[in-house]
């Protein structure tokens, strides 16, 4: 087979109109940037709800008791021994970290107002190093490990009418049916990206934390942060191992928020769905283009097979153009495409007031993120080379079948 | 041995209602190297036959056998190969591939039998030059008039060394001069290459050029004459 020559016969073809070649180019360009648009803005989204919720909420991974997930009661804290520390220490490297934590729900009051809050017993330097959460500080200080003190959510301040330096008095359970309850000065309040979390978080230094709730150093669970998904996969089979024939277990953000997981693939598909849409408005110009291709050329497809040219290798011919100028289309709708999705990636695009507050009360921030994670360009080319395989049957089955005789005479 | 033979062939249209006959009971031989046009008037059946010898169509009854190979017996893909080496076309009007150049067209054919790329070109430049065409190697069909298309197509049917030759009225587009011109390269090609020539034609100028003269009236023989050299 000559592939020199099929090449060439190809992609002269494709330019022998170079209005039409350049029009459908043009055509699949605009549209895999606006796919690439949808699909990094899905999937910034996503990265974003991912990335607060793993940072304020679960970690990658968390170490709780096997009875804590479906009961998260401070009945089932546990302490790591010195063996299952260092051991763990060293499984996180320079890849991850653990964070303890103590977390329970308790009664808060200020002088006249009293309103149900989540205590979260804090290391302040990790835990800053998790969430960045100094950088939320609207006023006060941020916490050390020995205060005696707390750090509020704003939206908690304003329900319970506080501000800083005022007196804030707890109450709940602690371990093993402890009563609970402590006042503390307010050290600085925060104003936290995610609304829900707002409205009820008091922060505690984690000492003091344990003997609120009488813990004794206890923690109700561990958060693991890693760098990334991968590495906490591979962090979580270690850690598997070390804790088989314990009480403890050890999971993944995905098994610790299925709703989320299921939310984001709904998501997901819709906006599959929307493009989906814009691929078959793709597919049906490319088809166009194709179909004139090929129908214009049935008298040369004649000659050439009454010269001597075999069907499959015209079919082939036939096909390498409908690659030809999907690969040009994405090509340089990818190359056009990149720095736009840039530029957003770098300067994500605020939302407008009404649609703001509706986002943070979902834990979002006010802000349309982009991504750039490969994937968002690998699947424009997957789509691109499905779509174009489909497309492209109909020249290929025309090469293969066409009356020779009755084209010949054209 | 004759290299083309055709035997009792019949080409029969609408043969279950209102039959036509194209081809009517026609046996012929060709000898290696004869210079052979078939005429006969409009509707007669010459391009039926040509397209029976070169394998384009199927006959409704009879053989054509090529060096004693019936060409029916051939499966698809093996027919399309048996064309690629052993006919060279030429069509009445051209049919040169408008995105190949001259040298590239005439090339075509020696391309896809997989022939050496260096003794391919030498291949191509010489019939060429042969035909007159060497200053126009580089041009596209559309860039040459109606004569040197039909030239290139003939240096396309040539280059390739095929067993014979098979024309559709070649110079029926052509103007009085380019005419003769073809029709002198072509008996040059036929003496000095010892190509076999079979032309369908109603051109009185290539009849009178021909060795032999077969004559179709209704699908069936009518004549067929040999000229004394």
């Amino acid at each position: 087979m000559n592939w020199i020559l099929i090449f060439k016969l190809a992609w002269r073809n494709l330019w022998r109109n170079k209005r039409r070649t350049l029009i459908t180019t043009g055509s699949i360009l605009f549209a895999v940037i606006l796919a690439l648009l949808m699909d990094s803005m899905n999937i910034g989204s996503h990265e974003q709800i991912i990335s607060n919720s793993l940072r304020f909420g679960t970690g990658y991974l968390q170490i709780q008791d096997t009875a804590y997930f479906e009961t998260p009661s401070l009945d089932f804290a546990f302490d790591l021994d010195e063996r299952q520390e260092e051991a763990l220490n060293q499984f996180l490297g320079h890849h991850a970290y653990a964070v303890p934590r103590v977390e329970s729900f308790v009664l808060a009051a200020g002088e006249s107002e009293t309103r149900g809050a989540l205590v979260i017993g804090i290391l302040p330097e990790l835990e800053n190093r998790m969430n960045g959460f100094q950088n939320f500080m609207k006023e006060g200080e941020i916490l050390n490990n020995d205060d005696q003190m707390v750090m509020i959510g704003s939206g908690l301040a304003q329900r319970l009418s506080l501000s800083l330096h005022d007196t804030l008095v707890v109450i709940g359970q602690g371990y093993q049916g402890m009563q609970a309850a402590g006042k503390y000065p307010i050290k600085g309040i925060i104003s936290h990206p995610m609304e829900f979390l707002d409205n009820q978080l008091i922060y505690l230094p984690f000492e003091e934390a344990s003997w609120l709730f009488v813990m004794d150093g206890k923690a109700s669970h561990w958060l693991i942060m890693a760098d990334t998904d991968k590495n906490a996969l591979r962090v979580q089979r270690e850690i598997e191992r070390l804790l088989e024939g314990t009480e403890l277990q050890v999971l993944h953000w995905k098994d610790l928020q299925p709703d989320l997981v299921k939310a984001l693939a709904f998501d997901a598909v819709s906006g599959r769905i929307m493009q989906f849409i814009l691929y078959v408005v793709i597919a049906f110009g490319i088809f166009g283009t194709v179909l004139t291709m090929t129908l214009e050329r049935q008298k040369e497809f004649a000659i050439l097979v009454s010269l001597g040219m075999k069907r499959h290798i015209l079919a082939l011919q036939c096909f390498i153009e409908t690659i030809l100028i999907s690969i040009l289309g994405v090509g340089a709708g990818i190359m056009l495409g990149f720095p736009v999705l840039f530029y957003f990636n770098r300067n994500p695009i605020p939302l407008g007031e009404g649609l703001s507050d509706l986002v943070k009360e979902y834990g979002m921030e006010p802000f349309l993120p982009f991504s750039l994670a490969p994937t968002v360009f690998i699947f424009q080319g997957i789509a691109m080379l499905i779509l174009t395989l489909i497309i492209t049957t109909y020249p290929v089955w025309r090469s293969l079948t066409f009356p020779v005789l009755e084209n010949l005479k054209r | 041995m004759p290299i083309i033979q055709t035997k009792q062939l019949f080409k029969i249209y609408n043969e279950d209602t209102i039959p036509v006959y194209a081809l009517r009971d026609l046996s012929l031989d060709f000898e290696e190297g004869e210079f052979t046009t078939i005429v006969g008037p409009s509707g007669s059946g010459k391009t039926t036959l040509l397209n029976m010898i070169g394998g384009l169509d199927t006959p409704t009854r009879g053989e054509v056998l090529i060096d004693g190979t019936n060409i029916a017996s051939l499966r698809k893909g093996d027919l399309i190969d048996f064309r690629l080496r052993n006919i060279g076309f030429v069509f009445q009007s051209y049919n040169l591939i408008p995105v190949l150049t001259a040298l590239e067209n005439v090339s075509l054919i020696m391309e896809l039998q997989n022939q050496d790329p260096k003794s391919t070109r030498e291949r191509a430049l010489q019939v060429l030059d042969e035909v007159g065409l060497s200053d126009k190697l580089h041009s596209k069909p559309s860039e040459l008039s109606g004569g040197q298309q039909q030239r290139v197509a003939v240096a396309r049917a040539l280059a390739s060394r095929p067993k014979f030759v098979l024309a559709d009225e070649p110079t029926a587009n052509l103007d009085s001069k380019s005419a003769m011109n073809l029709l002198d390269i072509m008996a040059k090609l036929n003496v000095e290459e010892s190509m076999t020539f079979i032309f369908s034609t109603h051109d009185q100028r290539v009849i009178e050029r021909a060795r032999r003269v077969v004559t179709l009236v209704d699908g069936a023989l009518h004549e067929d004459l040999v000229k004394s050299k």
